[in-house]
């Protein structure tokens, strides 16, 4: 009896037991607005949008909790539900700042849509709001709780994910709102910066700490030089975003439209990505060599730095010393256009575009600092280039694609794919494989993710006489697990990536809000290299590296590459 | 003969199961009873209510009053009768005389009280009444307490040693039959037969719901799990509730009772009483009966030779009313921040730490042990059709005797008030009965012919709550108490669902509006107060319709129940601004008589607000706008100019 039939508006559907009421409404077509519910996390019953009159039931119940039952007769649109639904929005409006027009959210915003489909156009029900302080301190996320609902999403994503707890209720009754642990300031709380929970936040409550004035005034500033760097996970959700697809080179629209908003330099990021993975690789040797410091860590994703230097201090030495893409390209950068152009230091402005609000946190930790400036002077998430580019009226349909700016004017096929959760892990391997063996391993899907949520993977890879035991991890969650083994030394790990976010930077704090994993996964065909064999091509095979070799830098792991790329406070 | 050799005796004898005794072992329990006494005893009320009166002060001067007399008496703490505004109330049992009880014995009365009992004196005034008892020589001329109204339209039950017995006492207990139905339970009865027997007796749960405790208990014992847990849920946050208090400050081995038996019939081995942290006096006599039932091999492994075990536990809640929400405390027990979880599944199902938890009342607990001694039979004989048993009720307000009552399932609210309260104070007109706390309703004067009962009282639109009962006379203001409750509401929601956390807030800025003059609020005109008014019945039917637990559900019960009862005042608020009771007091508009005005200006330089101007010698104004209402320039008038329009 695990399948029978319900009554859902006079209309008979099939159910399934174990179902919620919602699940069941779901997966036959009806729609039930929610707020407060978010796929696979447990329903908390919350918000109360979902109501739905049930015969027999005094009160009305909320789908998203409530397990379908044989003989429900269900009403999910009646008078009562709809009265219901309005008035709990209307509740909701009645404390909300009325300032859509200067919202950052505007149109984007889950509490604006479903007033505008409930039709509240009185403000009906009216009172005082509540008074609170915006919460500017950190450099990656905004916090302004007079546009909480208080749907407690941020505070399931940030312990139940994230691990990190950041975010929970404070006080009660009609001062409840979401504060920090001991209401500190974001930059003095344990927050990550992920921006995971700026994802999920159905209001501007949670938003990105924008730049986009800053990078427009320096660009207006014609004693300075700006230039940009782009992260390959950002045009691929541009296209998407704007509904393109199966443009072969979107990327290089992309900066062609940069350099019409008037960077002076366009640079991609997946060049940084390459060198970032020739270091690893010979870090790995070294350390395998050594049997020291084992398993080494990624470090490429900020979060994940931060997150196990407040949690895990005591197993700091796994991580890679190496810097992030990002900031090995912001490195690079400045040194070429320094060393190279001339440009005199302190008039280059660095900016990076990142699908992550964790970067923004990343440019600036002061250990990253050169010459007492930073290496990124500026990061903009996907969100910000999107309104840069209506900022500039750009037709993105009708712009000639143009290639990136020498030297880090391209990667190979697999840094493209580094936002992907297992691409970093498989750039090294075949890094270490052909370093060993000369070969290129041909199952190249190794450490690719069919389901973003999967989270944890391990393997093993045979390289000449050595096994390698690898891990790859998404979802911080799933990251808890294997440092106990570390911290415990029960673990027999060799190298293991760790991406902060489900699926790693592709779903980073710094997208769009409305856009589809599942669609950037099937639009993956537009990359090179991902269904053409004979445009695949690895790190090592990056020919631009070995142009600037021993020109600006040095081999991986050589003294001046330490200089350069390595953190030396770690 | 000392207190370990107590313990032996009632242990065999008593507990054993035998019933009849020999006369040595008769003589024993007289002895342990209190009833056969060789040095007299002075037993004080102390309670809560006992404590606020005075009664530690009482305590040592009449321990210093025998210290000095070299007086050999004993002298017992015991809890509250449920005659609160009599306390301190000291009892005095002289050897051979029955039990005499005196009230409001403050520090200074206590040398002539004890100075004339010593005597065989006895004042009038003081006296209240003397206990019945076959074995002793009554006091002449004094009422016994089952005669009096106050005791004779009660059925004391739950209460029934509540005030009597020495609450630190496990002897005195097991020797009035205290244990025995525990004992009975785990030896002679299955879990099945004991649900059984609470399904039969028609039990429901005392908090409100009035849920079966038989059908819930079988649901928990239903569940195959193997840990299960039982809460009894003391987290009593009521305005006008002491009901839970005074149960376990006067009997608190009852309440243990009842939570062994439930432990034993849903097969739980961990117990918890989850209790608020500011009953201090309820939990050390807790802590002091969970002690002494491990002495006495009632709790513990393996009790009485079964296979029954029971660790029973005191939990302190953080303190807020939402934490007498079942899920809310179990979440506050996991540690986490107490808010409500939906439901189902049911804590029954799936509760504390995922596992099956029974959560109980305390009043549900403390009649479990009266139950399986007489029978469900007897139990299912008192009361109505629907509600059996009896009901304590908490009553506060403008009664003649504030207190605890317990009365039978049936008995009229216009009883309790007249008969057994006393009537109402100063004879002054009853308006209205508030009945179930801040999300309880209020009945007008003419409901007081309603019975009792869960469902009668849900006909008149009100619900039985946990027992706490406000009287009212003609000096309330209806719309100043909803107002009252609203904004205690708005500040106990927990802010999880949106219909509570933004609906109480917008009803109680509602009636701020209705009931405070437009000053210099925002939002704050006529016309907002009408826009307001008319949201409040559909603010209300959704926040019912809607809410996550009970407390968003029930929180527009006191405002509809005044809709229904109290329109008529509502509107005057409203439309009128006027407040017939004079308790809102910026409804209250003064003016000034220029015929008897002599231009003292007294007035305006008392006015607090500088509402009223004019020049000396001729008569003052007062400017509308600006007065609160506060009423100083009639008081200081000297020529009263000033009149209440």
């Amino acid at each position: 009896m695990n399948n029978f039939n319900i009554e859902v508006n006079h209309k008979t559907i099939k159910a399934q037991l174990g179902d919620t009421v919602l699940q069941t409404l779901r997966k036959n077509g009806i729609n039930v607005p929610t707020i407060c519910n978010m796929k696979d996390f447990s329903p908390t019953g919350a918000c109360r949008l979902c109501v739905v009159e049930v015969e027999g039931k005094e009160h009305l119940i909320p789908s998203c909790s409530h397990p379908v039952e044989e003989w429900m007769k269900i009403q999910t649109h009646s008078p009562r539900v709809l009265k219901a639904r309005r008035t709990i929005i209307e509740l909701l409006l009645s404390n909300h700042p009325d300032d859509c027009l200067y919202c950052v959210r505007n149109q984007e915003c889950e509490l604006q849509n479903y007033a505008k489909e409930m039709h509240i156009i009185e403000r009906r029900i009216l009172g005082n709001k509540s008074k609170h302080k915006i919460d500017n301190s950190s450099i990656s996320i905004v916090k302004d709780p007079a546009k909480c609902i208080i749907c407690s999403r941020c505070v399931r994503v940030c312990e139940e994910v994230m691990m990190t707890s950041t975010f929970d209720f404070s006080f009660k009754g009609n001062k409840t709102y979401i504060s920090t642990t001991c209401d500190l300031p974001i930059s003095h709380s344990n927050c990550i910066s992920c921006g995971q929970c700026v994802m999920v936040c159905p209001t501007a409550a949670l938003q990105e700490q924008s730049a986009v004035y800053e990078v427009l005034a320096s660009l207006h500033d014609k004693g300075l030089k700006t230039v940009v760097q782009v992260d390959p996970s950002v045009p691929l959700t541009i296209a998407n975003e704007l509904g393109i697809k199966n443009i072969p080179d979107f990327e290089k629209i992309i900066y062609s439209a940069l350099r019409k908003i008037g960077f002076h330099k366009v640079y991609d990021t997946s060049f940084a990505h390459d060198i970032m993975i020739l270091e690893l690789a010979e870090e790995l040797n070294q350390r395998l060599n050594n049997k020291k410091n084992l398993p080494l860590i990624t470090n490429c994703c900020p979060s994940w730095v931060r997150f196990i230097e407040q949690f895990y201090p005591d197993l700091l030495q796994h991580l890679s010393g190496c810097k992030s893409h990002q900031q090995i390209a912001g490195t690079l950068i400045k040194k070429h256009l320094s060393e190279i152009e001339k440009i005199p230091f302190e008039k280059i402005v660095s900016v990076a575009i990142m699908p992550c609000t964790s970067r923004k946190y990343e440019s600036g930790r002061t250990d990253h600092y050169s010459n007492n400036n930073s290496e990124v002077n500026f990061v903009l998430t996907t969100r910000e280039l999107i309104r840069l580019i209506k900022m500039n009226g750009l037709d993105l349909n009708t712009i000639e694609p143009e290639e990136a700016d020498h030297p880090l004017s391209s990667g190979s096929s697999l840094a493209r794919l580094q936002g992907f959760t297992g691409t970093t892990m498989n750039s090294i391997l075949q890094t270490v494989f052909y370093q060993k063996s000369g070969k290129i391993i041909e199952n190249k899907s190794l450490f690719e993710f069919d389901n973003f949520s999967e989270g944890f993977k391990t393997g093993k890879i045979k390289t000449g006489n050595t096994e390698l035991n690898v891990a790859v991890i998404n979802g911080l969650k799933n990251s808890i697990q294997i440092l106990e083994s570390i911290r415990n030394k029960r673990s027999n790990l060799d190298l293991i990536e760790v991406m902060a976010c489900y699926g790693g930077c592709i779903c980073g704090g710094g997208q769009p809000f409305s856009y589809k994993e599942k669609e950037i996964r099937n639009s993956l065909g537009s990359l090179p290299g991902t269904k053409n064999p004979d445009s695949f091509h690895t790190p090592f095979q990056n020919q631009g590296i070995h142009e600037i070799t021993d020109k600006i830098i040095g081999k991986p792991m050589s003294e001046i590459n330490l200089k350069l790329f390595h953190n030396i406070n770690r | 003969m000392d207190t370990g050799s107590y313990k032996t005796f009632l242990c065999e004898v008593i507990l054993g199961g035998k019933t009849k005794f020999d006369a040595r072992e008769e003589e024993l329990l007289t002895v342990i009873r209190k009833e056969r006494i060789s040095r007299p005893i002075i037993f004080i009320g102390m309670g809560t209510c006992g404590l606020v009166a005075g009664a530690d002060h009482t305590f040592s001067m009449i321990q210093k009053y025998l210290a000095g007399r070299d007086i050999d008496a004993d002298i017992v703490s015991t809890g509250c009768i449920g005659f609160c505004n009599s306390e301190p109330i000291v009892d005095i049992q002289l050897p051979g005389k029955t039990r005499i009880a005196f009230k409001k014995i403050t520090e200074d009365k206590v040398n002539s009280l004890l100075d004339d009992i010593f005597h065989g004196i006895i004042s009038e005034e003081q006296v209240l009444w003397q206990f019945r008892s076959d074995l002793l020589k009554p006091w002449d001329k004094i009422p016994f307490s089952d005669e009096i109204p106050f005791f004779r339209y009660q059925h004391r039950v739950v209460l029934g040693n509540t005030g009597i017995i020495d609450p630190f006492s496990i002897e005195e207990y097991i020797a009035k039959g205290g244990f025995r139905a525990y004992i009975k339970s785990i030896t002679s009865y299955s879990p099945d037969q004991v649900c059984d027997i609470i399904d039969q007796s028609g039990l429901r749960g005392r908090a409100g719901g009035g849920f079966s405790s038989g059908k819930k208990w079988k649901s928990a014992l239903a569940s195959k799990e193997e840990i299960k847990y039982l809460i009894c849920n003391a987290e009593e946050s009521d305005q006008g509730a002491f009901m839970d208090r005074a149960i376990i400050e006067g009997d608190p081995f009852r309440i243990m009772e009842g939570i062994a038996i439930a432990s034993y019939a849903t097969g739980v081995s961990k117990a918890i009483i989850y209790i608020r942290s500011e009953y201090h006096t309820a939990i050390e006599r807790l802590i002091g009966a969970i002690k002494n039932m491990k002495d006495y091999g009632l709790s513990g492994e393996k009790i009485w030779g079964t296979n029954f075990n029971l660790q029973i536990e005191i939990r302190q809640s953080p303190g807020t009313f939402i934490c007498g929400e079942e899920t809310a405390l179990i979440n506050t027990l996991e540690g986490k921040r107490g808010m409500p979880r939906h439901k189902p599944p049911y804590p029954v199902h799936s509760g504390l730490f995922n596992k099956p938890t029974l959560v109980n009342n305390v009043e549900t607990l403390a009649n479990v042990a009266s139950i399986i001694e007489y029978g469900p039979k007897w139990f299912y004989s008192i009361g109505t059709v629907t509600s059996k048993g009896t009901k304590v009720f908490s009553i506060s307000g403008n009664v003649n005797h504030i207190g605890l009552v317990e009365v039978k399932m049936g008995t009229t609210l216009k009883d309790i008030i007249y008969t057994i309260a006393g009537g109402m104070k100063e004879d002054k007109k009853i308006k209205a009965v508030h009945i179930g706390g801040p999300l309880g309703s209020s009945l007008p004067a003419d409901c007081l012919d309603t019975k009792i009962c869960y469902e009668s009282l849900k006909e008149k639109d009100a619900e039985m709550g946990s027992g706490g009962l406000i009287v009212l006379n003609e000096n309330n203001c209806m719309i100043d108490l909803v107002h009252y409750f609203m904004n205690f509401m708005q500040k106990q929601s927990c802010g999880k669902c949106i219909p509570c956390r933004e609906g109480t807030r917008r009803m109680s800025e509602i009636f701020d509006h209705i009931i405070h003059k437009p000053v210099d609020h925002v939002n704050h005109t006529a016309l907002d107060r009408f826009r307001g008014v008319i949201q409040l019945e559909a603010l209300s039917e959704v926040m019912k319709d809607t809410s996550l637990c009970g407390f968003g559900v029930s929180a527009p019960n006191p405002f509809l129940s005044i809709l229904k009862y109290f329109r008529k005042e509502f509107e005057e608020h409203l439309f009128d601004r006027k407040c017939r009771a004079g308790v809102c007091k910026e409804l209250r508009l003064f003016m000034i008589n220029i015929d008897q005005c002599t231009g003292c200006s007294i007035c305006a330089k008392k006015c607090p607000e500088n509402a009223i101007i004019g020049t000396p010698k001729s008569p003052y104004f007062i400017v509308e706008e600006k007065c609160t209402g506060c009423g100083i320039c009639s008081e200081v008038c000297a020529f009263g100019a000033v009149y209440l329009k």
